[in-house]
């Protein structure tokens, strides 16, 4: 299926995606920029999405991502600095959901919490992360 | 020929995610999200007992203040005497630690915290929503007292350490540094913008720079950065009141150097980690706004195996610093102590009387308790690593 940039691509289940293009160019020199293809980016959504790698926020859901290679976490975007980012936050308001690489070292925000660290990575990481310090994923 | 004093071990198996000690009690928090309270006197006594080690054995892991008093100086020679009679490293089954279990309670916490430190009989603990506290006097059933946590703010932080004082540094990432003052106590802090000014507590952002950790300088805080530079929010008795004097960067501090990818500090002591090794100097807080306040001490070559520094801090016994593939106390003695990784978290309790000596350290399927304790013997002046400890009035 071909997905497409800034359009709510039905995802066939009652939820939708949107791929935003300004987390896809380096026009916007403030947000972070996906590194792999749309068709990755919203595997990763589906694949946070059929975890339950998610959580109420703020009036909207908050969501989770990583890909997953090889025992490691592949690298799926970069920061403003063109640092590699390993993990994606997503967005989700009636099921219309949309997401970027998230930041951690740079925005606490972007920290995800200790219950999804739980799945993904081992204490000494979770440690690492929730405390913004460096980490090799 | 006086035996050297290396570090003394005690291992607990277990899978822990942080430990805290404190008035006789082991805090363990496990990753199956309980609260072990441990009697710990107990513990180091029964093996003292079993194993028929002196009793000056005790000093080591439940009271080093004996060894700095001034007025037992017969305990101190004795300890050291004895040294070689010390099990260097003692194995503790879950097993036997349960015998000396007082309670384990249901963490009363959603999550594990990022960080928590104790604080007049209660714990501090930073989760996802915010600053907590939680009571943990008179008895050991935390489960019953959580009705007693109270979120103190809604702030995502990502480090806490607390002074003497009720004066509490907390680091949220790209959003600066914050200090919460517990008692409201008279501190002037210029212009500094107060978040929240209510009449038991105040929080007050004092450096809007990325914080990753912070620490006390005597009242200063250091603001530590490997994002952005770190920067020392300097404090300085004025008219005998404590009050805030300037932001000094770490290019002010460590002038004649290259720029240091991570500074950090404590009590007397700064230090910056540069390509190379690390830079010493001396903080002397009362010189700030008059004669210099920064002293270089020494630089050393830091060996390039043990990978990039990712955290630090500074205790009596020495300077504690966390890398990628270790953690290398750098000892007041100028011996090293490496600590193969990985590691899940370090702690040390500088302003514990009795335990200001021991450095936890949790790993994968284990609590490693050492206690250092050369720092007795070690002139204070002269220290290089570690801070100046007061009342230590050891001659050799």
């Amino acid at each position: 299926m071909k997905y497409l940039v800034d359009y709510e691509n039905n995802l066939g289940d009652g939820h939708y995606y949107t791929s935003v293009s300004q987390h896809r160019h380096r026009t916007n020199s403030e947000k972070s920029r996906w590194t792999v293809s749309i068709q990755e980016e919203i595997d990763c959504f589906i694949v946070s999405k059929s975890n339950a790698w998610n959580h109420p926020g703020n009036n909207k859901m908050i969501g989770w991502g990583i890909i997953s290679h090889e025992g490691r976490f592949k690298i799926l975007g970069e920061n403003c600095e063109y640092n590699d980012l390993k993990i994606a936050k997503f967005f989700g308001i009636n099921n219309k959901w949309h997401g970027f690489p998230a930041d951690y070292r740079n925005n606490e925000a972007d920290r995800p919490p200790m219950n999804i660290l739980l799945k993904w990575v081992d204490k000494t990481k979770m440690r690492k992360i929730r405390g913004g310090q460096k980490c090799n994923l | 020929m006086q035996p050297l004093i290396q570090p003394l071990k005690i291992e607990i198996q277990g899978d822990y995610w942080d430990s805290h000690i404190y008035k006789g009690r082991l805090y363990l928090l496990t990753m199956e999200g309980t609260i072990k309270v441990i009697n710990w006197d107990e513990l180091v006594g029964s093996y003292i007992e079993k194993y028929h080690i002196p009793s000056e054995f005790s000093y080591a892991f439940s009271d080093s203040t004996s060894l700095y008093k001034n007025e037992n100086p017969i305990s101190r020679i004795t300890f050291r005497n004895q040294f070689d009679a010390y099990p260097r490293n003692i194995q503790i089954s879950e097993r036997v630690l349960n015998k000396h279990l007082l309670k384990e309670n249901i963490s009363p916490f959603n999550e594990l915290p990022t960080d928590s430190e104790i604080y007049l009989d209660k714990l501090y603990t930073l989760q996802d929503e915010g600053l907590y506290s939680l009571d943990l006097m008179p008895n050991d059933d935390l489960t019953i007292k959580s009705n007693s946590m109270k979120r103190l703010w809604d702030c995502s932080l990502l480090s806490l350490r607390i002074r003497s004082g009720g004066r509490i540094a907390l680091s949220a990432g790209s959003s600066g540094l914050y200090e919460f003052n517990i008692f409201n106590k008279a501190i002037n802090y210029g212009e500094f913008n107060v978040v929240d000014n209510n009449r038991e507590s105040k929080i007050i952002q004092l450096s809007k720079s990325h914080s990753l950790f912070p620490s006390w300088n005597h009242s200063s805080i250091f603001s530590s950065s490997d994002v952005k530079d770190s920067v020392l929010i300097a404090f300085k008795w004025i008219n005998k009141q404590i009050g805030f004097y300037g932001l000094l960067e770490q290019k002010d501090i460590f002038a004649n150097r290259s720029k240091g990818y991570l500074c950090w500090g404590s009590g007397d002591k700064l230090y910056s980690a540069a390509d190379g090794g690390l830079t010493i100097v001396k903080y002397i807080q009362e010189n700030i706004g008059g004669k210099s306040a920064f002293k270089e001490l020494k630089f050393m070559p830091f060996q390039q195996w043990k990978g990039e520094i990712i955290n630090a801090g500074v205790t009596s016994f020495g300077t504690i610093v966390e890398c990628e593939n270790a953690l290398v106390i750098l000892q007041s003695n100028n011996e090293v102590t490496n600590i193969k990784g990985p590691i899940t978290k370090w702690r040390v309790f500088p302003r514990a009387v009795r335990y200001d000596n021991h450095l936890h350290v949790v790993k994968d399927d284990k609590l490693e308790i050492y206690s250092f304790n050369h720092d007795y013997y070690t002139k204070q002046a002269n220290k290089h690593h570690g801070y100046l400890r007061q009342h230590n009035n050891y001659e050799d």
